[in-house]
């Protein structure tokens, strides 16, 4: 996990996103335990409550649940909900490219044939 | 989250000479690292005796471990681990007479841990000699590894650590960020652990710091969850000439030369900023601390 | 024993070494070398059956009174050699008490034997009759218990700085007693004033132990009120 001190997102936010993103790409699997939040803070050598607050975070999302004396196991995720989620993203990046291409001066057919290029590459490379 | 209190206090009261104890509420969080932040005289040390017990002579209540509230009784001193300033260990103590009096003064010292910790912390005890140096000779990081070491080797479940970091190497105090993470984990369930500390080394600790309590005077001026604090609080920079406008606003101010000024503003005043030329900072601990203690310092003579 | 325990965890070795083995050899060596020089006077031999017993307990009585400055020293004035360490545990004061009574233990029974070591050289090297040894053994080591008894307590109500004083007062009364013991040939002196002096010595070194342990550790449960 990498974490930024000097970032302007805030440790345990990075710590959340981070998780959430392992829980969404099924790399952390439904019904495991993650770490407790005192080997976590260890482990990544930040305090306890930064580690505490962001399995809150990830916990008030509904990715994971916590357990009194147990503590966090992941949540089934829903595979709508996993799809909408990973949509968002999409939405989000896409929109940041035609802001771009708006300022490049791009043309929508330029826009397109851009993507369908890097789709060709990609799958080239792979 | 529910969170005990590994310490709890009511009206605490102390006089010594012209300074006065005087902490109404204390409450330090059970399983997590709180860290003692106040000005030299600010009241840590006689606070931080009352609460290990090696002073008993305070009035007011307090409440170990959410039950005993004698620390003679219950076993209570078996489970406080405590490192103080000044005069810890007799000065003509060698490793090897620390090592026999801990056994003799603790029935959870571990001969052997203790050893180990000697040795991770590399505490210089002398190649020629096997016993160790006596702590007369040891030089101030040495002699606080050292007393870190007799109280690792115990099975505690709280330490009070009195300035841990000050004689510390900048090494040994990012070490010591780990050591005292890593004995957070090592709590179980049914055995939590928690540290209080004292430090003027905020910055230096602030990677294991959880709870913070802001002393001046003898009195707890502000305290709270680290993440909590830095939501309360938001650094402001501006340009000169918001400065006058700004001053009413802020909670701390300072700098008002031709480059701007800096100063911190309680989240919840935030709104009346708008429309001045300033940035919005999430503050470090150590700009909290500053604030606060500025803000309850000495009235000028 | 826990005494014994207490004692060398509170004592550095060389200073144990020092008391136990060092003196008591060098009081042997230095009473031979003399013995060796005086053996063609016969006067001059008449008490040279004192001089080990004399040496011995002269040394031991000095050397103890000036170490315990650095041991427990000031231990029975306020706020001096305070260890919080030991305030730590429940156990703390009672750990400091057996070192404390350790040492007046080990102190008085190291003063008789090493006396009574002097006393057998005499009576192997210079055929002295057992008898008369007893009673020169028994009053050396009284009066140099009771002389060390006091340089130590002085120590430690008084500050470091005082040792000085006290070794040389030390040195001027054992020097003193030493005389006064030699010229123990008559019986009067012996009957009306040695042999109670000794005795009260022996009681009163005693007593003072007992004192001081109660003082010293009186004061390291004060230390937990006022510090």
């Amino acid at each position: 996990m990498k974490l930024l001190q000097n970032s302007n997102t805030p440790i345990y936010r990075q710590i959340a996103e981070q998780l959430k993103e392992d829980i969404l790409a099924g790399r952390l699997k439904e019904g495991t335990y993650l770490p407790s939040i005192r080997e976590l803070a260890k482990d990544l050598r930040v305090s306890v409550i930064t580690t505490m607050k962001a399995y809150e975070e990830l916990a008030s999302e509904g990715l994971v649940t916590a357990v009194q004396g147990k503590g966090f196991f992941v949540n089934a995720q829903d595979t709508e909900m996993l799809k909408e989620q990973h949509l968002r993203k999409v939405e989000d990046a896409l929109t940041e490219a035609i802001r771009f291409s708006e300022a490049a001066g791009l043309t929508d057919k330029e826009l397109v044939s851009t993507l369908k290029t890097l789709q060709e590459l990609r799958m080239q490379g792979q | 989250m529910e969170i005990k209190r590994v310490v709890e206090a009511h009206n605490l009261y102390k006089k010594l000479g012209r300074f006065e104890l005087n902490v109404g509420e204390l409450r330090i969080p059970q399983g997590f690292a709180t860290a003692l932040i106040g000005e030299n005289g600010a009241g840590k040390t006689t606070l931080l005796n009352i609460l290990a017990g090696i002073r008993l002579d305070a009035k007011g209540g307090i409440n170990w471990f959410c039950g005993t509230t004698d620390i003679d009784k219950g076993n209570t001193r078996e489970r406080i681990g405590y490192t103080g300033p000044g005069h810890y260990y007799l000065p003509g103590w060698n490793t090897r007479q620390i090592r026999k009096v801990s056994e003799l003064l603790f029935d959870n010292f571990h001969a052997d841990r203790f050893e180990d910790w000697c040795k991770r912390m590399s505490i210089d005890t002398d190649g020629f000699r096997k016993d160790g140096k006596p702590v007369s000779k040891l030089s101030d990081g040495n002699r606080m590894k050292l007393m870190l070491a007799g109280v690792l080797a115990r099975d505690t479940e709280l330490l009070i650590l009195d300035e841990p970091a000050s004689p510390l190497d900048p090494v040994m105090r990012d070490e010591l960020n780990n050591i005292l993470r890593e004995y957070l984990a090592g709590g179980e369930e049914s055995r939590p652990r928690s540290v209080f500390f004292s430090t003027h080394n905020i910055a230096d600790m602030e990677s294991v710091t959880d709870y913070a309590i802001i002393l001046a005077h003898g009195k707890i001026v502000e305290e709270g969850f680290v993440e909590d604090l830095k939501e309360k609080y938001v650094l402001v920079k501006g340009e000169p000439d918001s400065a006058e406008a700004a001053k009413g606003i802020l909670y701390s101010f300072s700098g008002t030369g031709s480059y701007g000024y800096e100063g911190m503003c309680l989240a919840a005043d935030v709104d009346r900023l708008a429309g001045m030329n300033v940035s919005l900072e999430t503050p470090t601990l150590t700009q909290i601390s500053v604030a606060v203690m500025k803000k309850h310092g000495r009235p000028a003579a | 024993m826990k005494y014994i325990k207490s004692y060398n965890i509170f004592t550095p070795f060389p200073h144990r070494l020092v008391l136990h083995l060092l003196i008591p050899a060098l009081g042997v060596l230095l009473s031979l070398c003399l013995m060796l020089v005086l053996r063609e006077s016969a006067e001059a031999m008449q008490n040279a059956h004192f001089f080990s017993m004399a040496y011995i307990s002269g040394f031991l009585a000095i050397y103890a009174a000036v170490a315990d400055g650095r041991i427990f020293g000031g231990s029975m004035r306020k706020g001096e050699s305070r260890i919080d360490y030991l305030k730590c545990s429940e156990r703390g004061t009672a750990v400091y008490r057996d070192a404390l009574i350790g040492d007046q233990m080990i102190r008085l029974l190291t003063v008789f034997l090493a006396v009574g070591l002097g006393a057998l050289l005499s009576v192997l090297l210079l055929r002295r009759s057992p008898q008369g040894m007893i009673l020169s053994w028994l009053q050396f080591s009284a009066f140099a218990w009771m002389i060390s008894q006091t340089g130590i307590c002085m120590g430690r109500l008084l500050k470091f700085e005082a040792q000085i004083g006290i070794a040389v007062t030390c040195i001027l009364v054992m020097g003193m007693v030493a005389t006064l013991l030699m010229m123990n040939e008559s019986a009067l002196l012996q009957e009306t004033a040695l042999l109670p002096l000794s005795v009260f010595c022996l009681l009163s070194g005693l007593l003072l132990g007992v004192w001081m342990v109660r003082q010293s550790v009186k004061k390291k449960g004060e230390e937990y009120h006022d510090c």
